[in-house]
């Protein structure tokens, strides 16, 4: 490796995180709107044309406001914990994607890593996440904070097992762990449909692995206040928000690459097409977006022990029988 | 080779003064961290040596479940002040020091064995060469389930009585 790679690494590094940061504000209009549209009303409509700059000016009111450190908070930890959120939910996206191996910009491909242990790589890095949420919960010397915080990481620990689980089976699948080869297997059929209860474990792990409605207990306003958010405002807050959404738009990616082709089109135009991968690619997330919106729209809330029998006793030997019954399929086929 | 060299002494030196932090952080939280950015060092050490399998459940395994559940313990607990470093087991820390110096003798010892005994493989070479599968994850899964299928499996019923254990002493309120 040459000092030149790693110069193309930063740069591809440093768009992603920015589009990243972009898109994860720009997401939180998109589930204002839907959310106000789901009922019955516009959402935010004042700031710009159909309220489009709302988000820049959301931005730049939590940039000015005052930054409240409470005494009892212990720093380092209470100051690094929402960086280290939003550093993680950012680095999964690294082995992601988005455009095929012989697609390319002035030779710079649509991904920024192609290894050959992607999903290994993406569980690795996406179990780090409740660290931050530990620190946060720990730090900020408050008891609800560090209820909320043990609250979040024992669903994220237990979600985990399925999420990992309902990946396994397309690895069984794929034989190979590189995401480039996950994509290129899908090209005759999706994965979605030979694994379709892996694909169910898994957006039900996702949604819980990043604590949003119906399982967003660890921010439950009426018992925990606001959870391990409580202590945060201003910029370290606008963190947490940023990773939270900025961590559903890589999961929808993840299950996009896993289980619905990628950037593989929905509908095959033909020859001289090749260019519209990123763009398959979006539309698909931005359906998944579409379908966590809804979600919290429509469902409420679980309860904890609820939540945990879910987690444990429903989604986790589903994902097994399914596991096992797809590896002897495949054995018996091949 | 330049890049990997300087990746792998700012992972050493981190790894070295984590693994201090370790042991004289005043408290377990901080412990815990610098445990954390101990494994993430040696993790990428792993990676430089072409274990990409190793990196991967360094990560998934000690950082992603053993440490958290450290943590879990540690911040719910929320033990104050206890310095290991101003007890006043004065016969356990001779012990333990002793005890680190020999460990520390014993490995320095193998190290030079290693390097000076003439009949080591040539690792170096065969894992850089192109085309060479040494660390992935097919060559590790496939010697783990041919040549080292045995201890696997014995280390598979260990876990699985370690499980049992902890849900009968769950159980037992």
């Amino acid at each position: 490796m040459q000092w030149t790679d790693v110069l193309s690494f930063v740069i591809k590094a440093l768009i992603v995180a920015a589009a990243l940061g972009g898109l994860g504000l720009y997401s939180s209009l998109f589930e204002r709107k839907l959310v106000g549209r789901f009922q019955n009303r516009y959402g935010p409509n004042r700031v710009g044309p159909f309220g489009l700059l709302q988000p820049l000016a959301d931005a730049v009111k939590l940039l000015f406001k005052e930054s409240i450190k409470p005494k009892e908070a212990k720093n380092p930890l209470y100051s690094i914990a929402p960086i280290m959120a939003l550093t993680i939910a950012m680095t999964a996206f690294a082995v992601i994607p988005i455009g095929p191996d012989n697609l390319n910009i002035f030779g710079a491909k649509f991904f920024i890593a192609d290894v050959n242990i992607g999903i290994l790589y993406i569980l690795a890095v996406s179990s780090m996440g409740v660290y931050a949420i530990a620190l946060a919960g720990w730090s900020s010397g408050n008891k609800y904070s560090l209820l909320g915080a043990i609250r979040a990481s024992a669903q994220i620990i237990s979600y985990e097992l399925a999420l990992g689980l309902s990946l396994l089976s397309v690895i069984v699948l794929t034989h190979s762990l590189r995401m480039q080869d996950i994509v290129a297997a899908q090209g005759t059929v999706w994965f979605v449909i030979p694994a379709i209860i892996s694909f169910i474990v898994y957006c039900t792990a996702a949604v819980a692995e990043t604590n949003r409605a119906p399982f967003d207990l660890p921010e439950a306003e009426q018992e925990l206040v606001a959870g391990y958010l409580t202590e945060y405002s201003g910029m370290s807050w606008a963190l947490f928000f940023a990773a939270e959404y900025i961590n559903m738009i890589t999961v929808s990616s993840i299950a996009t690459t896993m289980f619905l082709g990628g950037y593989r089109p929905i509908i095959d135009l033909g020859w001289g097409w090749d260019w519209a991968a990123p763009i398959w690619f979006v539309i698909k997330v931005s359906l998944l977006m579409f379908g966590f919106v809804w979600l919290r729209a429509t469902l409420p809330r679980l309860k904890y022990n609820r939540l945990m029998h879910l987690g444990w006793q429903v989604l986790i030997p589903l994902a097994v029988v399914n596991l096992a019954v797809i590896s002897i399929i495949v054995a018996v086929v091949s | 080779m330049v890049v990997e060299q300087v990746v792998l002494i700012i992972a050493g030196a981190l790894a070295l003064v984590s693994a201090l932090g370790v042991v004289l952080m005043p408290n377990a939280v901080y412990s815990a961290m610098m445990l954390l950015l101990n494994l993430i060092s040696l993790a990428t050490i792993f990676l430089l040596l072409h274990a990409q399998f190793m990196f991967a459940a360094q990560l998934v395994v000690y950082a992603g479940a053993i440490l958290v559940l450290f943590l879990f313990v540690v911040t719910l607990l929320n033990p104050q002040g206890e310095n290991i470093l101003r007890d006043k087991h004065r016969l356990q820390q001779a012990g333990a020091i002793s005890l680190g110096l020999f460990l520390a003798c014993l490995l320095v010892g193998g190290l030079l064995y290693a390097f000076t005994s003439a009949t080591q493989p040539d690792l170096a070479s065969t894992v850089t060469q192109a085309g060479s599968t040494y660390g992935t994850v097919e060559a590790f899964g496939q010697a783990l389930f041919t040549k080292f299928l045995l201890p696997f499996e014995l280390t598979s019923l260990l876990l699985l009585v370690a499980l049992i254990g902890a849900v009968v002493l769950g159980k037992r309120r």
